[in-house]
């Protein structure tokens, strides 16, 4: 994959075609929900995950995999974390970071054999799960979201800022 | 000297704290999953104390693994269960945990981090990985146990039309078997229309699939095979008991 197909299957339009629970359901010491998407046009499918720690609720993740129909395998192309602890983008020279964090595939990860994931960036995009999920949404082009999830509905604090959905 | 202290001295102090809640601790440790994530290891007194330290994952573990991979069968459960017993590691509700001395704390977190990699490793079991292990131990068996038997792999029966495509032609006799491995619903359909059109072409021949388990299929597709295959072997294993005789009686 070259990084514009990354980007494109993150940005492009994309419909939910499997909805999310009502309420994340509790699981063995975390909040689970999912959803599958599909894009509106090429029909590409997603799955989108997000999880919470029930003990550690900035403990969070919310995700968007890729799901090729050739049966190649689910590949993540995007997750965006909460504060879990720290994280390395290099295992031969690890300068460890902390905080909110968004985990993005990577064409020379997929390359290298290494998890698409691996590594990744500071974000200020976000300071809480309800935010995350908002510039989830929003980066991944997910059509009549807030009719799932209502929270995305509550306005922003400052009506000045224009909303950020670049890719980082 | 705290248990912290004790701990940091065992490491070399190349380790640090963090105060995740109001005791407990988080190790900030050089141990990473493959996506550079830090493993999440926590310490804390355990219920009833007794001079013991808990190092546990506060369920982060399971929650991690759920991102791709669920535990959602009695077998996946079994080892799982089986990682965490031979590793003397417990679970309430998700959280993973072993109860350690302060002075033996450093082995105890160095084993509960190999546990960690361990059950986060599951995720390879994945159906998509699963599948394609079937095809590779069919065709390794076929190889290794059946070269008795000639064969070419993969086989056309058809001039011009690869579409139609037979994974193994048993082939020493006049009236070949041609062989199947279904591993997918989609694979089933494929090997289904094949052995109608050859039979539409009056090729003759008698057809055999080797199924990757029982349960892949849904009740029409297991019919529509079963109407148009002669045999069907619900199982790798079963093929590798009994495949040999099948081919010896057909291709007498």
């Amino acid at each position: 994959m070259t990084q514009e197909e990354i980007d494109r299957l993150i940005r492009c339009p994309k419909v939910i075609s499997d909805p999310p629970r009502k309420e994340m359901a509790e699981d063995r010491g975390s909040l689970r929900n999912s959803m599958k998407l599909t894009a509106k046009e090429g029909q590409r499918e997603f799955l989108a995950f997000m999880r919470k720690n029930v003990d550690f609720s900035e403990n969070f993740s919310i995700g968007l995999d890729y799901c090729p129909r050739d049966g190649r395998g689910r590949v993540c192309l995007l997750r965006c974390n909460g504060p879990h602890g720290e994280w390395i983008d290099d295992f031969h020279d690890p300068h460890p970071h902390h905080g909110y964090h968004i985990h993005m595939a990577r064409p020379e990860n997929i390359e290298a054999g290494f998890r698409a994931e691996r590594g990744a960036e500071v974000t200020k995009e976000y300071a809480s799960y309800q935010e995350a999920l908002c510039h989830f949404v929003r980066l991944c082009n997910i059509d009549e979201a807030v009719k799932h999830f209502p929270e995305l509905e509550q306005l922003p604090l400052f009506d000045d800022l224009e909303p950020r959905n670049e890719l980082p | 000297m705290s248990y912290l202290d004790l701990l940091r001295a065992q490491f070399n102090n190349r380790v640090a704290f963090r105060e995740k809640r109001p005791g407990v601790h988080q190790l900030i440790a050089p141990l990473y999953h493959e996506d550079g994530d830090m493993l999440d290891i926590f310490l804390e007194q355990p219920p009833g104390g007794n001079g013991l330290i808990r190092v546990c994952d506060h369920a982060m573990t399971l929650m991690r693994l759920s991102y791709s991979f669920e535990l959602d069968t009695p077998k996946k459960e079994q080892i799982f269960k089986r990682i965490l017993d031979e590793n003397g590691i417990q679970e309430t509700n998700g959280n993973l945990f072993i109860d350690a001395r302060p002075e033996s704390l450093y082995p105890a977190v160095l084993q509960f981090a190999q546990v960690v990699s361990k059950v986060s490793s599951m995720r390879l079991f994945r159906r998509e990985i699963i599948h394609s292990l079937f095809l590779e131990m069919l065709d390794e068996f076929i190889e290794a146990r059946l070269a008795q038997f000639p064969f070419q792999k993969p086989y056309y029966p058809l001039p011009d039309q690869e579409e139609y495509e037979v994974d193994y032609c048993f082939n020493s006799r006049p009236k070949p078997v041609f062989l199947f491995g279904v591993n997918s619903v989609s694979k089933a359909r494929l090997v289904t229309i094949s052995c109608l059109k050859f039979q539409n072409e009056r090729i003759g021949f008698r057809s055999a699939v080797v199924l990757e388990s029982l349960d892949l299929l849904g009740r029409k597709d297991q019919a529509r095979l079963m109407s148009a295959a002669d045999k069907e072997f619900p199982s790798l294993d079963d093929f590798q008991a009994n495949g040999a005789r099948f081919l010896g009686r057909d291709l007498a």
